[in-house]
């Protein structure tokens, strides 16, 4: 066994002290890098070799031949990640949700002084104001008027709904196109990580961007990761194959017989998301949102076939039938007080006689405020009950995606708990390496010595 | 568990937009003064809160409403008054017309003033308020009663039978007008028996001129009856305008307790919200400085 074996020795435990003080640099360096995950180098004894000579006793001596890196090891565990993912999908749906619902709150803007609900209020009291004074045309004018302002405030109502929903298949296109661009930048990463893997060190930095990716993608449709870990990595959505390697199947972006947008596969099956954002945005902008425009329209159509039924009744001053109040027909969209009305408010009958002073039919009209012809309710408990239903579901929506943003937080400080820095460890470990680098040096400046006694004095006995 | 830089940052952030976002909604609750932002917030609350506000529309609609009714039944009740105290001179004059000993000239006098009393009273029964004929039911724009110059009667009635009724609370209304053919026994059916009293005063009139003192006796019957009808038409008035004064003080009682009660619903307890807001302050403030002292230290701060 020569001398210079114990230098080889030392040697590696330097060259493994330096590498391993290296990954823990990288470590501190990405302390606050988003996804990153903690790396650590796995050292481990070399190679037994036999000893070259005998010591006292029986069999040949067992010698280690020094410390080698054989992983640079990434601190992961997939099951935290799959569920982690899982919460996003959740919570990425639950928060489109939210948002849309905070936003139809705030476009009903109730409870207030000037919400749809007073303005019906005083739609039906310019009707018994106009019963009162039957023959009084600025009373007539604020019939019309408000009839009028009745039917804008739906037709505005609605047509916020309708933007939401335009903003919402805006939002849906851009999901489709982020869910392809990650898909490729995950193809990409595939192919970069199959190149790069050599023996038992992974490319583990590239490793972490697929996985950010990843949850960026969890975010926006249910996915699931299969397959190999590595270059071979397989990607599904609903069982079929969004990526798989280097292989990108693209989502498409078809338009349905109503305009809206679908996201599909090449073949026009919908993906059919079950999580995510799209999802989230896909269930608001075809169920929630359409309902509330329906009962919009429902709530509008019901005034105008009530308020016609009986207006219609009516007689002119000259004995003429009066046609109707509202545009015949109309729903939310389109809703509207009779254009020669309009023009001319003092034609508003008030009777079945056609008589100036008879105020029988403005006063049925004012009646009809509680005649329960929507739905079986009033027009203004019919609203009532749309509006809680948009609270109750707002507050369904925060509650959840709240309890769902607490359930992701928890799954994600195991994750940091596992993967995460932390700089009293990386300070620990960063001192434990550099003593082990000043030992070995110390090693080779021991051997070094006694190189030099064997060199330069072995055998100079009397020089 | 490792304890992390990622998880301690992650875990202050969460907890100081928690705060924050409390204490926010602690600020809107203590600044508007309303517990109710949007409907989500207390969902049957919001529903009631809309409901007791369409109460309280319909109670000031109604309150107008009585106004106007009242405004009429006024004018009405004025107009019978003045009626009734003329049927009440026309009796005192048509009394004097009796008295034998009165001359010619003393007839004259009483037959121009009974003359000038008839005009007063059409005058009177073509009264207008608020835009409307008050004794021509339904048809209000209409002069209700017209001089003639064909037949005996001196004026014609060109109202109709209809009339006016407001609503006054729900399911109340109230009846704001009489007719003027029933006031003035227009077609004889008010008063049985006596001409209408247009026609009576006319006849009166010439019955004084022409000294006829037994038929300005026997026409005495006529002027009662007319007279009864009239104050009868006046105590209904009257029973009316009782019934609105009631309707107006339930009506104004009802809209205290529908106040109190929506200010219940929606308005925040002052004293609680603002306390509230402190609460959440303090909250906010501990979180701060907790982060500030989390923050601060690692073990490099401990190594040379």
């Amino acid at each position: 066994m020569s001398l210079s074996f114990g230098l080889e020795v030392a040697l590696s435990g330097l060259r493994a002290q330096q590498f391993a003080l290296d990954v823990t640099a990288h470590n501190i360096a990405n302390a606050s890098t988003e996804g990153y995950r903690r790396q650590e180098a796995v050292l481990r004894p070399g190679m037994v070799i036999n000893g070259a000579f005998s010591v006292n006793g029986p069999g040949t001596p067992k010698l280690g031949t020094g410390v080698e890196v054989v992983e640079v090891r990434r601190m992961q565990s997939s099951f935290i990640d799959g569920q982690v993912r899982t919460a996003n999908q959740n919570v990425g749906s639950w928060d489109a949700k939210n948002q849309s619902l905070e936003q139809v709150e705030a476009i009903f803007g109730e409870p207030s002084d000037n919400g749809l609900s007073s303005v019906l209020d005083k739609f039906w009291n310019s009707w018994q104001e106009l019963s009162a004074s039957p023959e009084s045309v600025p009373a007539r004018a604020a019939v019309v008027e408000y009839g009028t302002e009745v039917s804008q405030r739906i037709g505005t109502l609605r047509s916020d709904l309708r933007n939401m929903q335009f903003n919402l298949d805006d939002q849906i296109k851009d999901d489709a196109a982020s869910i392809n661009r990650i898909a490729h930048e995950i193809a990409d990463l595939n192919q970069s990580i199959g190149q790069s893997a050599t023996g038992s060190f992974t490319p583990n930095d590239l490793m972490d961007r697929r996985d950010i990716l990843l949850d960026e993608l969890s975010k926006i449709v249910n996915i699931s990761a299969s397959g190999k870990p590595g270059s071979e990595m397989m990607l599904t959505i609903n069982g079929k194959i969004l990526v798989q390697g280097t292989y990108v199947n693209d989502v498409q972006v078809t338009e349905d017989s109503d305009k809206w947008s679908q996201v599909t596969w090449a073949d026009g099956t919908s993906i059919g998301a079950k999580g995510g954002a799209l999802q989230g945005r896909m269930e608001t902008r075809d169920t929630i949102i359409e309902n509330y425009i329906g009962s919009l329209d429902k709530l509008a159509s019901g005034l105008v076939e009530s308020v016609n039924a009986t207006y219609s009744k009516g007689l002119t001053s000259d004995g003429q039938p009066a046609g109707n109040f509202f545009v015949a027909g109309t729903n939310g969209s389109n809703m509207s007080v009779e254009r020669t009305l309009i023009d001319k408010p003092r034609l508003v009958v008030t009777s079945y006689t056609g008589r100036q002073g008879d105020n029988v039919l403005a006063q049925d009209i004012a009646a009809l405020k509680d005649a329960r012809n929507i739905d079986g309710d009033t027009a203004n408990s019919f609203y009532i009950g749309l509006v809680s239903q948009i609270g109750s579901l707002a507050r369904e929506s925060k509650s959840t995606s709240s309890v769902q943003g607490l359930s992701l937080e928890q799954l994600s400080n195991q994750r940091e708990s596992v993967s995460g820095v932390s700089l009293d460890e990386e300070m620990l470990n960063m001192i434990k390496y550099q003593k082990a680098y000043a030992a070995c040096a110390r090693m080779v400046t021991t051997i070094d010595e006694m190189i030099d006694v064997v060199i330069n004095r072995l055998g100079t006995v009397g020089r | 568990m490792r304890i992390t830089l990622g998880m301690m940052n992650g875990r202050i952030k969460s907890n100081l937009m928690g705060s924050a976002e409390e204490m926010l909604h602690a600020q809107d609750v203590a600044s508007t003064g309303k517990r109710i932002q949007r409907p989500s917030d207390d969902i049957p609350g919001a529903g009631r809160v809309m409901s007791l506000n369409t109460a309280l529309a319909e109670i000031a609609q109604f309150s107008r409403n009585t106004e106007v009714a009242t405004t009429q039944l006024n004018s009405a009740s004025t107009a019978l008054g003045t009626v009734v105290a003329r049927m009440q001179e026309v009796r005192k004059l048509a009394l004097q017309g009796t008295n034998p000993s009165l001359t010619p000239e003393g007839r004259t006098s009483i037959s121009v003033q009974l003359k000038g009393i008839s005009e007063e009273l059409a005058s009177v029964a073509n009264t207008q308020t608020l835009g409307r004929y008050i004794f021509s039911g339904s048809l209000s724009n209409v002069k209700p009663f017209v001089e003639t110059t064909t037949g005996n009667e001196p004026y014609n009635y060109a109202g109709d039978q209809g009339q006016l009724t407001i609503q006054i609370s729900p399911g109340n209304y109230a009846t704001t007008t009489v007719n003027g053919d029933s006031v003035f026994n227009m077609n004889g059916a008010a008063a049985a028996g006596a001409p209408d009293i247009f026609t009576m005063l006319k006849n009166l009139s010439e019955l004084v001129e022409a000294g006829d003192t037994a038929g300005i006796s026997s026409s005495l019957t006529g002027v009662d009856a007319n007279l009864n009808n009239v104050i009868a038409s006046q105590a209904q008035i009257g029973a009316r305008q009782a019934r609105l004064s009631t309707t107006k003080e339930n009506m104004l009682d009802a809209k205290v307790s529908t106040e109190n009660l929506l200010s219940k619903t929606r308005d925040a307890d002052m004293a609680e919200a603002i306390i509230d807001l402190q609460t959440k302050q303090n909250v906010y403030q501990a979180a701060l400085s907790t982060a500030g002292k989390v923050i601060q230290q690692t073990l490099v701060d401990y190594m040379n």
